[in-house]
């Protein structure tokens, strides 16, 4: 089925609980060795970078409420366009079930072919290898 | 670098609500939709439609045809592929994140 969904939703469960993951997910040590190089505090309002080689993601972030949910916006470096990246940690079963929700996509328009391309490039192979591993 | 011009156009072509809501009802619909029935269903007159169509057309997200009077309109699925494999990128980046970050706890587990 072809889609043009706007929103991106992923869950995932982990056997840790909501306040290790919360950890990963909050502190820029944490976060720079699984998830991207961090320049990050979980408080409302402090503007965040994360840097992939060449490409810079800034934001600020809008809910920091450990350890059931953080969210922050996410602008890609070479494009003028928000959108918003929320992580929801919820207990269940001595562990915890993280959702992640990428929305606000469809506001890129012109600016989503920027996205593309730096996404393509500097991440690419970034995806490909995590890929590789996977399988 | 024809990629990447097709990329462009098709980005513009989605970049206006009303043209993402095209693609849906079109994509949603049994079969081709003219352009009254898709201006009813977006309540804008026939000549916005037109335009819009003229975009998405010529972006390579929608088909038409003439039948008599009448232009129908079925999606072009090899065009909007291109907009899936722009979300599937996504999807693939946080689902391998999601994955690492396991590996990351799985870790942090057993080093304490």
């Amino acid at each position: 089925m072809v889609e043009t969904a706007d929103t991106i939703k992923l869950s995932h469960f982990y056997s840790h609980s909501p306040e290790e993951v919360w950890k990963a997910l909050s502190d820029e040590k944490a976060i720079s060795k699984w998830f991207i190089q961090a320049d990050f505090q979980p408080l409302v309002g402090y503007v965040y970078t994360f840097t992939h080689e060449t490409t810079t993601i800034t934001g600020e972030v809008l809910v920091a409420n450990p350890p059931e949910r953080l969210s922050y916006t996410w602008i890609v470096s070479g494009t003028a366009v928000s959108t918003v990246v929320t992580w929801d940690l919820q207990e269940k079963d001595g562990g915890t079930e993280l959702t992640i929700t990428h929305s606000g996509i469809e506001k890129y328009g012109d600016s989503a072919i920027n996205m593309f391309n730096s996404f393509k490039q500097g991440w690419g192979h970034c995806i490909s290898e995590l890929e590789t591993y996977l399988q | 670098m024809l990629e990447t011009q097709k990329e462009d156009t098709v980005f513009k072509a989605i970049a206006d609500p009303i043209r993402r809501g095209i693609i849906h009802h079109v994509t949603a619909a049994s079969g081709p939709l003219t352009i009254n029935d898709i201006a009813g269903q977006f309540g804008v007159s026939r000549q916005a439609v037109t335009r819009h169509i003229n975009v998405l057309d010529d972006a390579g997200l929608i088909q038409s045809e003439w039948e008599g009077r009448e232009r129908r309109c079925r999606p072009d699925l090899q065009g909007l592929k291109v907009v899936a494999d722009w979300v599937s990128t996504y999807q693939a980046f946080w689902k391998g994140k999601l994955k690492s970050l396991e590996q990351h706890l799985d870790g942090a587990g057993s080093e304490s």
